[in-house]
Parts: C-alpha cells; structure tokens; sequence
C-alpha cells in the first residue's frame, strides 16, 4: 500500500539505462512511433506525446530561464517546434527524447542570451537542491531516481568536469563565459565539457 | 583546423558556442563524420542531464499548446530518396509493373508534387523572418574604404550582389528574388582562385528571397563569384545547378 510516508520501493534499475524523459509505464508507446504520428498530423498523439515531454520541457526551460511566465513561453515555442518539425525528426540520429530535449535546451538558451544585459544571472546549481510540487507518489519516486542516478553520475565526475558542465547546461553559459567564470584557460574549458560529458555518457550508459 | 574544431564537441552539445561560433561548429559538422557521431552522442548524453530537472508545467500550458496545434501548419517530410534497387528474382517483371504504375500515377503526383511545393513555400514564409539588421561584419564590409561591388549574371526575376573587401578579406552577399529551396538543398557562394572553385559559404534566402550573408576570407583575389545549389550544408566542390555567376 503506497502512501506519501510510505511510498513504494523503487523499480529495480536496468543496467544499460540512461535517464528516461519522463515516466513510461510498461507496454507505453515509444515516442518515436508517438512523433510519426504527429508527423501524420495525429493530434491525439500529440497530446499523448506533450503529457509525457512538457515535464522535462517546462523544468528545463524553467531551471535556465528561472522566470515562470519565461518558461512558459519558450516550453510552449518548443513544443509547437516539435509539432511543426515532426517530420524532420530522424530516428537516424538518434531518439526523440533527445531530439526534443536538445531542442528545448538550445531555444532556452538562446532566450537568456538574449535576456543576458537586463538579468542578474544567478549561477548557483541547482540540481541538488530543488524541492518540487508533484501530482503523485509514483512521479515523485520515478523523477527522484531519474535525479538520483543523474546526479551520481554528476558526482562521478571530478569538482573541475562538474563544475564546467554544470555551468554550460544548467546555467547556459558559453566555454568562453564558464572560462573566466572559473579562471581557467579556454583550452581546459573545452577539455573538462567533452571529457565531463564523455564520462557521463559511459556512466549512464547513453547511446544516440 | 579540424583537430582543434573537434575540441568544440563537448561545448557544442551544451549549446556552449555562442552565435558566430555556433554557425562556424555547424559548418564543420556538416563534412566531419567524426565530429558529427560525438556530437549525437554528447547531446544525447545532455538529454539525460535535463530530465534531471523535470518539472509539472502549469496545467493552461496544456490548452494553449493544445489549442494552438489546431491552427499551426507542420512542415511537409522531405522528399522520398531513390528507392534501393531490386534483388530478387521476378525483377524484370517487377520493373515493367512499377514502371506502368508510374504512368499511371503520374497524374496523380504531379498533382501532389505542386501541392508538396506550394505547402513547403507557405511554411517557409511562415517561418523564416525577414532580414532586417545589419549586423557588424556586413557594417564593417559597408564601410571599408576598397569595398567594391558586383552584380553577378542571374535570371530576370533575381538579383545577386557581392560587395567585397580586399583589405578585410571579407564580402557581403546581397540578394533578392531567390526562390525559397527545399530544406535538403542549400544555395553555396563560390569563389574562384587560379581558376578553381573555393567554397566561401552556403546561405539561405529568406521568406521574401533575400539574403544578406557574410563571407569571410577567401575574398581577395578572387577571380569568378558563382552561386550553386547544392545539398543541405555544402559541398566541397560546385555539384549543382548554377543560379549566378560573374567576374569579381
């Protein structure tokens, strides 16, 4: 019996997995077959698609943009890209989380950049430290293990890879910013993000 | 050069280059498999990093992305590549078939092939913005003291002009009255040294078919401009069709 003191165990942890997208029961559609439906103009897959992508959408647009009506904006710009772009999607590449994800990243980013002269951009990380408001025990306990195994695998790497990851992603700032961030040569900059995310893309098992 | 780009990967896949750099990264990705397959993977590895951070929208999120769906157009897909060749037994037979069949529908693609343009053309207005700005570089060409400009040879409706620098080593490409292409093909800015075709940069016109693009380098002493389509991020060496050409 699950209950808020008691919530139930955590589903054993396949070995080759990297961070789902977001909660998928057993037997869910892939998103791939999802988004060639949407590429077909299916507006009921789409909807089904958004209830399991506009959780990593909204919260990554959120941790780089910090302000909520910001976030809403580009969460809704992004995934009306990802209706408009169905087609464009190549499985070939690589998967549809990451194509979603790495799209949600790159227009966040561009929106604080273009924000950058009227914000105090506030640099903490804030992977750690977050509380968040959850409509159910299962999301709760399946989201906390999706950070839990991120974060181990963040803390695998060594203070100067985090360090510089952690500003490039979760603070979206340039090599060049995260250099003088940290007093560090443009060279060690560019090292310590490909070594880091080589070392997070064995550790969490990440294939294209 | 393409040792020290590919020290770029890790930036890259964090969206850690900055617009001009970003462009450039891409540029290479496009003709470095290498650089390419650690790219896919380190994005992949970055998708991983942002369902770390998962967060329940608020719920209106949800009608208005719904809503808006509705009235929002989707690009075409792309055009088919050529079928594989058969290698079964009955091929002969096969080919005779298909080769009536396509008699046959040819009517009916034909008619589908327009419709495929005119949805593409309207996708492209749609979402391409107008170029408005002039940003530095293109100030910097403007107001070099040696720019000079040419028009290059082109059809009634286009026009294409280079200004150039030799002492900035650097041009302008401005053109108006270029047909929007389909999202596989790109237009490429040539520049001829000694009689050979040195690419200078691929562009892209806008939803009114004009383009005002930087080339960098590669200017000075140039003999012959040209202006090619080529497939989706360039080619190495003048493949398609010539859309303008003419002496620098």
């Amino acid at each position: 019996m699950s209950t808020p003191e008691h919530p139930r165990p955590l589903r054993a942890v396949p070995e080759d997995a990297g961070a789902p997208a977001s909660v998928e029961g057993p037997g869910a559609v892939a998103l791939e077959t999802l988004l060639a439906r949407v590429a077909k103009g299916d507006q009921h897959a789409f909807a089904t698609l958004y209830d399991r992508v506009a959780g990593p959408v909204y919260g990554l647009t959120r941790r780089l943009l910090r302000d909520p009506a910001q976030s809403e904006e580009v969460a809704q710009e992004v995934l009306l890209e990802v209706w408009r772009n169905a087609t464009r999607f190549d499985p070939a590449r690589g998967s549809a989380n990451t194509w979603i994800m790495t799209m949600t990243h790159r227009r966040a980013v561009d929106r604080v950049r273009s924000e950058q002269a009227s914000r105090n951009r506030d640099d903490r990380v804030a992977v750690r430290d977050e509380e968040r408001d959850y409509d159910s025990v299962a999301e709760q306990v399946e989201a906390r293990w999706e950070r839990q195994h991120v974060r181990q695998a963040l803390d695998d790497l060594t203070d100067l890879q985090r360090e510089a990851v952690e500003l490039a992603y979760y603070g979206g700032h340039t090599y060049r910013e995260v250099a003088e961030l940290l007093d560090t040569p443009l060279g060690t900059v560019k090292t310590r993000l490909r070594d880091g995310l080589i070392r997070l893309r064995d550790t969490l098992g990440v294939t294209a | 050069m393409s040792a020290e780009l590919h020290t770029l990967t890790g930036a890259y896949a964090v969206d850690g280059l900055a617009a001009d750099e970003r462009m450039f990264f891409e540029r290479h990705l496009h003709s470095c498999q290498v650089c390419r397959g650690e790219v896919d993977e380190l994005q992949a590895t970055a998708a991983a990093l942002g369902a770390a951070v998962d967060e329940t929208p608020p719920a209106p999120l949800r009608r208005q992305v719904l809503s808006s769906v509705d009235t929002t157009r989707q690009l075409p897909p792309l055009p088919a590549s050529d079928l594989a060749p058969s290698r079964s037994r009955g091929r002969r037979v096969r080919a005779v078939l298909a080769g009536v069949a396509a008699v046959l529908a040819l009517g009916v693609v034909a008619l589908a092939g327009v419709t495929a343009q005119l949805n593409e053309r309207i996708a492209q207005l749609e979402t391409a913005p107008p170029v408005t700005t002039v940003d530095d570089d293109v100030l910097a060409v403007l107001t070099a003291p040696d720019t000079a400009s040419i028009a290059l040879q082109t059809d009634a409706q286009t026009s294409v002009r280079l200004l150039h620098s030799a002492a900035l080593d650097r041009g302008v490409v401005v053109a108006s009255g270029m047909d929007p292409l389909a999202s596989d093909v790109t237009y490429q800015l040539w520049l001829y040294h000694d009689g050979e075709p040195q690419p200078a940069t691929v562009f892209a016109a806008d939803g009114q078919g004009r383009t005002v693009t930087v080339v960098d380098g590669g200017v000075a002493g140039a003999e012959i401009a040209a202006v090619t389509i080529e497939p989706s991020g360039g080619s190495p060496q003048p493949t398609g069709e010539i859309v303008a050409q003419g002496p620098v």
